[in-house]
């Protein structure tokens, strides 16, 4: 089920009363049992399983039985002393948790790179494929769940016999198909207590979905018609066209994913969870280190805990720390998707970090851009400028449907650029294809969604309430600043009624 | 009043704002919903066009060739889009003829392939159900089209506010038709009810195609003449299926739609 459908439109109201009306642990008076709280688990498991079986029901199996592996393993590890039986414990669950994904995910990858290689070779094959259906989210969960025998065989983690508990945990339906990506450290104690409902914390969840939900029906959606358009005719157009349409993609994919992120969050918190941050305003970094410190926060910390420490992280020495750093953005390309495009966009950007590795200057912006001020420095405005420039260029890799296509893309703009056919060209394009079809407003609307965040970049997400606060200094009374709010929220309601695309799954479903 | 109760109360308010309000400030505004030329067709089966001797009803091609906005004289076209089916042209020919009664022909220009429409399409939740699912058409609707209504999933919401004027529509797929059948049975009931409906107001009734792709003539050449008569319907269309011109694949731009439609105009017989 998707968050932007008429489905969920209907789903989200009837869980919300279930869960703090009739299946409440909030109960002024009365014991707060232990039962109730188990009930109001196995409502979000129900409930989770619902939202996921509506996509394909038959994929429920794969939860339910990673769920039941890693809850068990988890018991197995703590009764277990001895090191050996341990580690293939542990063993056991990378191998589930991995062959799932592997098999579901990057198996065909690996059929037709091997059927390729041995062809070049002077072999003939037979190349075949198999029929995989990609299991929606399989990436999010299967991460989520591992991360907790991985914490339990650390001993940083006591394993919860909690069986409820657990499974909610891991099918927690607002993140349960596009994170953020929870440690089990941070959610599942959630699970164990139970759950006042917090107006403060709701209101605020409120306005973070709808914060997050205007990024992906009005901006992501918008976009994605104009880069679908450039990047299928590609051949065609000229050189500033093409880097209008990376641009493009990376306000797509920066709407889309991380307006996810703020539904899930913000959902969440209206059933009284709070999540981790998982975008923190990324577009308005100053080096590409901070970026990835901003960007799917939560699958950057898990690679750096669970990959790039253990293989020794920064501790070897430079050559050992470079090899590191080559592996976990070459791993997270790959997470992705089993194509050379997302592989080659991870060592893109392994290159881009490189430079301030060596240097150490990759921890030089750290705080917030600008703090306590309107403007940027000139300085900052152009690091923001050029590392927003290099993630286009890798995004345009990660959008290509091939690295063949993905080169030949940037060869066209950069040798189609200059000259005068190509500015009338792309004045042609951008006056008839975008902006006589009503494209004008996507930029708008592109300019509003920085102009907020800029606003905002100190805060957690683009409607935290202290955007408002400065109104209180122009001496509004309470009503007028109610009023003030409001036409925010109703403002928004209808950019996303009247420019809105229904029913678009989230690119980041497919990973 | 409880924190809890305040909340839902600010939900349900926000509910009906999106779901009733908006949709009510936004009566005029169709911009962002597709099938604009089916609207378009519905007002101005609404309206009176006293010079009007010919009426043409028909699909996407049908409106390529004679586009509903602009063929308002003596030929005046309510061709929209076959998705409507053929019981959406019923409609629109009935409203039309009872606004107007000065119309010596009715031309439905249809392309063979959409009679095959049955209401099970993808696009009949947004194209017939929105426009169409009304209760002052209910009346006009046979056991077989509730029926298929009814296997359009969602199709208890189509009239919702929220949903008229927005672009939803759920995931449905019908069976294909073979080409012996191609006239779905929605389609040959309506046909007839054209037939009588014309006839009754002593009004002809021509069925014609516009030019087809050569490469579908084999297709087309399929078509069982013994089901159209034994629906009664083969006087009806045995000329429409005699008279099919076929053109070269170089001037469509799909299987059904014309590169240059102005090229084609002049073929079809009206």
């Amino acid at each position: 089920m998707l968050f932007n459908s008429i489905e969920f439109a209907f789903f989200l109201p009837i869980v919300f009363i279930l869960y703090w009306y009739l299946f409440s642990t909030d109960t002024d008076g009365e014991e707060r049992s232990t039962s109730k709280l188990k009930l109001q688990n196995f409502l979000i498991v129900l409930v989770s399983y619902v939202f996921y079986g509506y996509w394909d029901f038959r994929f429920l199996f794969l939860i339910f039985f990673s769920s039941l592996v890693d809850f068990s393993l988890g018991l197995q590890l703590h009764k277990t002393a001895e090191v050996k039986q341990r580690k293939l414990l542990l063993g056991l669950s990378i191998f589930t948790n991995l062959g799932i994904l592997g098999y579901f995910k990057y198996c065909n990858f690996f059929i037709d790179n091997f059927a390729q290689m041995l062809t070049s070779l002077g072999l003939q094959v037979n190349t075949w494929s198999l029929a995989i259906i990609l299991p929606v989210g399989i990436s999010f969960y299967t991460f989520q769940t591992l991360s907790y025998t991985i914490d339990v065989y650390r001993k940083q983690l006591k394993p919860t016999h909690d069986i409820i508990a657990f499974f909610a945990f891991v099918s927690f339906f607002p993140q349960l198909v596009a994170g953020p990506i929870e440690r089990a450290s941070h959610l599942l104690p959630q699970f164990y207590r139970s759950r006042k409902f917090n107006y403060v914390l709701a209101a605020d969840g409120a306005r973070q979905a709808l914060w997050g939900l205007f990024k992906k029906v009005v901006i992501a959606d918008s976009c994605a018609l104009y880069v679908n358009d450039i990047f299928s005719n590609y051949e065609t157009l000229p050189g500033p066209v093409l880097l209008l349409g990376g641009v493009l993609f990376a306000f797509q994919i920066y709407g889309d994913f991380s307006g996810y992120s703020d539904i899930a969050i913000g959902i969440s918190r209206i059933f009284g969870f709070d999540l981790k941050r998982n975008f923190a305003f990324p577009y308005f970094s100053r080096d590409i280190a901070e970026f990835w410190r901003r960007w799917h926060i939560s699958l950057s910390s898990w690679f750096r805990d669970y990959l790039y420490i253990p293989l020794g992280g920064s501790r070897g020495g430079r050559l050992i720390a470079l090899r590191n750093i080559f592996i976990i953005f070459i791993v997270s390309g790959f997470w992705h998707g089993s194509n050379w495009t997302f592989i080659f966009w991870g060592f893109l950007n392994a290159l881009y970090f490189v430079p301030l590795f060596l240097f150490d200057w990759n921890r030089n912006n750290i705080g917030t851009v600008a703090p306590n001020s309107w403007f940027p420095s000139f300085r900052d405005f152009l690091n923001i400028g050029l590392t927003f420039f290099l993630t286009v260029i890798a995004w345009i890799f990660f959008r290509s449907v091939s690295l063949t296509d993905a080169f030949a893309y940037l060869q066209q703009m950069a040798t189609h650029s200059f000259g005068k056919q190509y500015l009338v060209d792309t004045f042609n394009y951008v006056y008839y294809e975008i902006f006589a079809i009503g494209g004008l407003s996507l930029f708008l609307f592109i300019a509003f969604m920085l102009v907020i965040e800029w606003l905002q970049r100190e805060k957690e997400h683009g409607l935290e309430l202290s955007l408002l606060v400065p109104m209180n200094f122009v001496g509004l009374k309470k009503s007028q600043f109610m009023a003030y709010r409001w036409s925010i929220y109703l403002g928004l309601i209808s950019m996303i009624y009247f420019y809105g695309k229904v029913s678009t799954e989230f690119i980041y479903f497919q990973f | 009043m409880k924190p809890l109760h305040q909340f839902t109360l600010k939900f349900v308010l926000i509910g009906v704002i999106a779901v009733f309000i908006l949709p009510l400030l936004a009566h005029n505004y169709k911009v962002q919903v597709n099938g604009k030329e089916v609207y378009a067709a519905i007002k101005k089966s609404q309206q009176r066009q006293a010079k009007t001797k010919t009426l043409l009803i028909g699909d996407s091609v049908a409106n390529q060739l004679f586009n509903n906005e602009s063929t308002n004289g003596v030929v005046n076209s309510l061709a929209c889009n076959q998705a409507v089916s053929m019981v959406g042209h019923y409609l629109l020919l009935k409203e039309y003829l009872e606004n107007n009664d000065d119309v010596d022909q009715v031309v439905l220009l249809y392309h063979p392939q959409s009679f095959a429409n049955n209401l099970d399409q993808e696009f009949t939740f947004h194209y017939f159900l929105k426009p169409f699912n009304k209760r002052k058409n209910k009346k006009e609707f046979t056991e077989l089209v509730k029926q298929q209504i009814n296997e359009i999933p969602y199709h208890f919401v189509s009239q919702v506010p929220l949903i008229l004027r927005s672009n939803f529509s759920p995931a449905y797929e019908g069976i294909m038709r073979p080409w012996a059948d191609i006239f779905s049975p929605v389609s040959k009931q309506y046909l007839q009810k054209m037939e009588n409906l014309t006839s009754a107001k002593e009004i002809k009734f021509i069925i014609t195609a516009p030019p087809v792709r050569a490469s579908m003539q084999d297709s087309i050449s399929l078509i069982d003449r013994n089901i159209l008569a034994e629906a009664g319907l083969l006087p009806l269309l045995n000329d429409y299926l005699n008279s099919i011109q076929y053109s070269e694949e170089k001037h469509f731009v799909d299987d059904i739609h014309f590169k240059e439609p102005s090229d084609f105009r002049a073929l079809v017989q009206l």
